[in-house]
């Protein structure tokens, strides 16, 4: 093969693998950010809440303490699935990396 | 000699990408998570309905609805059994464990706190649910995001 071919290959590769990763991060980027602003939003909303419920009696302070707690527990699993959806981003990329290969050196061919 | 010639062009075709092998085995050799289960999905949304329909009995004591309460855990262990079975599956196995743990504070707790004070108030019942419904969510959320089998290599 001479050289031109396997700098033109990896190029072309070197190109979309490129593009590729800017789009997988962007998305999860933004992904991230929404849910995280989302979940901050929803926090001040029911701490407000619950405020008010135990002011009116409704609630008692071990009800918040439990429910304070239960949304201590919420905000780790949103983090565990934030852990869980960047390894599918990361599998997606491969798959991704894998196409590119295949569709590069099928036009080569 | 038509299949000689052609078999010829594949061997040099090869030979030239060949260097690309190892990278392709060693991308495709390993997934890092679960791919999406279709019936995993169908099962934490059900069994996510069933939890918070067994919540709302609990203005009334314990004693009366322990059947019910007994039935919704063991759909939940059926599920979290199939789950720990999956493989690159740890993730979500840690979200149902704190989900499952009679310590913490989502459904777990919530079940052990009605057992031990017999019934609970209305309001805290609502507030509790919504945090138990989102526990669920998270969970059938990450699933619903996983590789369908189809789009994986």
């Amino acid at each position: 093969m001479a050289a031109i071919e396997f700098d033109e290959l990896f190029d072309t590769l070197k190109t979309g693998i490129a593009g590729l990763a800017k789009t997988t991060v962007n998305d999860y980027l933004a992904q991230a950010t929404e849910e995280g602003q989302n979940a901050l939003d929803g926090m001040k909303a029911d701490i407000q809440q619950w405020s008010v419920s135990l002011a009116a009696g409704d609630m008692s302070t071990e009800d918040l303490k439990f429910l304070v707690a239960g949304r201590k527990e919420i905000i780790e699993m949103r983090g565990l699935e934030q852990v869980g959806i960047a390894e599918i981003q990361l599998d997606s990329f491969k798959n991704g990396i894998v196409n590119l290969i295949i569709t590069t050196v099928s036009k080569v061919i | 000699m038509v299949v000689c010639k052609h078999l010829n062009s594949f061997i040099q075709s090869f030979m030239k990408f060949r260097f690309l092998l190892p990278l392709f085995f060693l991308i495709t050799g390993c997934a890092s998570i679960s791919h999406y289960d279709q019936y995993i999905y169908t099962q934490t949304t059900s069994v996510k309905v069933d939890a918070l329909n067994v919540m709302d009995l609990a203005t009334e004591d314990f004693a009366s609805h322990q059947q019910e309460v007994k039935q919704v855990i063991t759909n939940i262990d059926k599920t979290y059994e199939y789950e720990r079975n999956r493989k690159n599956n740890g993730i979500t196995i840690k979200l149902w464990d704190k989900l499952n743990d009679t310590t913490g504070h989502l459904f777990a707790g919530f079940v052990k706190r009605w057992k031990n004070e017999g019934k609970l108030r209305p309001v805290f019942i609502q507030e509790s649910k919504k945090e138990v419904g989102e526990a669920f969510d998270v969970i059938a959320q990450l699933e619903s995001k996983k590789i369908k089998p189809k789009q994986a290599q």
